[in-house]
């Protein structure tokens, strides 16, 4: 098994021969339908692996997420057909066998691991000038939304029928804010370190 | 996402994130995530509206109790849990700047509403005194006359001191507002001072404007490109032949971070382990030692390094073993090809 997820490219790329890319990409098509890419269905799905073990409470979801695209991807390199009416079924398939190695493994080796203690990345001096850059940059009405929000002891329910939501659209336009704040964050990031290295 | 979850839904999807769902229901919400986009969207934003309350402290002691199940698990929680406390605490910072300059520009206008001028002048005052008391001894009868007559001289005479005294009074007041003529300078004098300031503060801001300007135009080039910047691999053990069977890591600009999972065979466990990282030429690039046996999981080291290290050569990585006594045994050796 010989993988490499680089940034830019899809795990088609890592494909072998022409038809085993062409598979793939039908996969990734009928996994992610509503996908602009390839390399979007990519990225797509991979979330949502990801998310999965991390809500099994696995300590390094990206780890069994790419643990299974490899076995998926292996698959398909050894001629293995897959249906494309439920092609989720056979990737959970995969998915639950990598979860069962991983609590097997776990515990043979009898270790609980502290999430505290394992490596994370490292915190980018940047962040706080970023956070700063990226809150002036949002409208004035959804900055001021954030804080009420976020900083006043306001009932929640209380907060969306002043702004004359449901509790459920005020989750989500607290999460796409939320969102878009974190994309320019992690730009912001890679832009300032650019510019310092 | 479109429509609003059914309270059913919803309580299915908390059941979920706290982990109290059977087996059975545990499988169907995954398989309804992983085939539903909207289902799964449902689910990040019920999450996140959960470390929400958690970073809030709005949660009950059993709530708080399996949202850190959930949130101190894995990595990937932890930094979305980070996420919103750095959030909080930069609205905050906000919130306190915009507070402190509005209590500064309060504090100005209140300096400037204790300065009152005199509004009428006591000799006017006087005068008028005078006039009314003379009307009213014109009215009485003239078997008064004589008594009259003193009390006018005695009230003349009283107001003649008056007069003096009002006169003394006035140059008094005269001083006053000299005075406070001269505090209404000296504050107008720190107003445009800080006017002055304030468009200096201006101009700053107009070049930190531009600078954002610029930032934005970088942005939206960088929101064209992958946002992740991290390249995995994951290396198994090799017989060492440059060229042939060497992994090729492609790395582009993006990649910041270079990730490396390397399989450690599972025949003879030691408790520590020694990695050295160099190119087939002989240069050291990395390296690390005692690294305890807990690191590996599912049989795999895993490292983040920055990518910065690793320009376009072959490279060989040397896992050692370190036993009790010190002893250390080549475990494994990888090779990979970076290709930019």
């Amino acid at each position: 098994m010989a993988l490499t997820f680089v940034p830019g490219y899809s795990c088609a790329d890592l494909m072998k021969t022409q038809s085993d890319s062409a598979a793939f990409d039908t996969l990734l098509q009928a996994l992610e339908p509503e996908a602009s890419s390839p390399h979007e269905s990519f990225r797509r799905f991979r979330a949502r692996l990801v998310r999965l073990f991390a809500w099994k409470h696995c300590e390094d979801p990206e780890d069994l997420a790419d643990e299974t695209i490899s076995r998926l991807v292996k698959n398909i390199q050894s001629g293995q057909e897959i249906s494309q009416d439920r092609p989720y079924r056979y990737v959970r398939a995969i998915a639950r066998n990598v979860f069962r190695e991983y609590l097997r493994a776990k515990e043979k080796s009898g270790i609980e691991t502290d999430v505290d203690e394992l490596p994370d990345l490292p915190a980018p001096e940047e962040t706080e000038d970023c956070w700063t850059l990226c809150l002036a940059q949002l409208s004035p009405d959804k900055r001021e939304f954030l804080e009420k929000y976020f900083l006043d002891s306001i009932d929640r329910e209380q907060f969306a029928r002043e702004k004359g939501l449901t509790i459920n659209a005020l989750r989500l336009t607290v999460f796409r804010y939320k969102a878009a704040l974190r994309l320019c964050i992690e730009n912001c990031i890679m832009r300032l370190s650019k510019v310092r290295n | 996402m479109s429509g609003e979850p059914i309270q059913e839904t919803e309580e299915l999807i908390n059941r979920f994130l706290s982990g109290q769902l059977s087996e059975e229901e545990r499988n169907a919400v995954e398989e309804h995530f992983l085939a539903d986009d909207d289902y799964f969207t449902q689910l990040l934003v019920m999450e996140d509206s959960l470390v929400d309350d958690y970073v809030l402290g709005r949660l009950t002691d059993e709530e708080r109790k399996n949202a850190d199940l959930l949130f101190r698990s894995s990595l990937v929680e932890k930094r979305e849990v980070k996420f919103t406390e750095d959030l909080v605490a930069s609205l905050r910072r906000a919130r306190d700047t915009k507070e402190e300059r509005q209590r500064r520009k309060k504090k100005r206008t209140l300096d400037d509403g204790e300065i009152v001028v005199p509004k009428t002048s006591p000799w006017l005052q006087s005068q008028v005194s005078l006039n009314l008391i003379a009307r009213g001894l014109r009215g009485l009868p003239k078997a008064f006359s004589a008594t009259a007559g003193l009390i006018l001289l005695l009230l003349v005479a009283g107001s003649i001191y008056f007069v003096f005294q009002n006169r003394r009074q006035t140059k008094e007041l005269l001083a006053q507002r000299a005075v406070l003529e001269r505090n209404v300078q000296e504050v107008r004098e720190k107003l445009s001072r800080e006017i002055q300031d304030s468009s200096e503060l201006g101009k700053r801001l107009d070049l930190e404007n531009k600078m954002r300007t610029q930032a934005e135009e970088a942005l939206a080039l960088l929101r064209n490109r992958e946002p992740r910047s991290i390249a995995s691999v994951v290396l198994l053990p090799t017989i060492f032949e440059r060229g042939g069977g060497s992994k090729i890591v492609s790395l582009n600009a993006n990649a910041t971070f270079l990730r490396l999972l390397l399989e450690v065979p599972s025949t003879t466990p030691y408790p520590t382990y020694n990695v050295l990282i160099k190119t087939f030429g002989g240069r050291q690039v990395w390296s690390r030692d005692s690294i305890p046996a807990s690191q590996i999981k599912q049989n795999k080291l895993s490292f983040v390094l920055s990518a910065s290290f690793f320009p376009y050569d072959d490279y060989r990585i040397e896992l050692l073993g370190v036993s009790e006594n010190g002893d250390s045994k080549v475990v494994a050796d990888y090779a990979f090809k970076v290709r930019k």
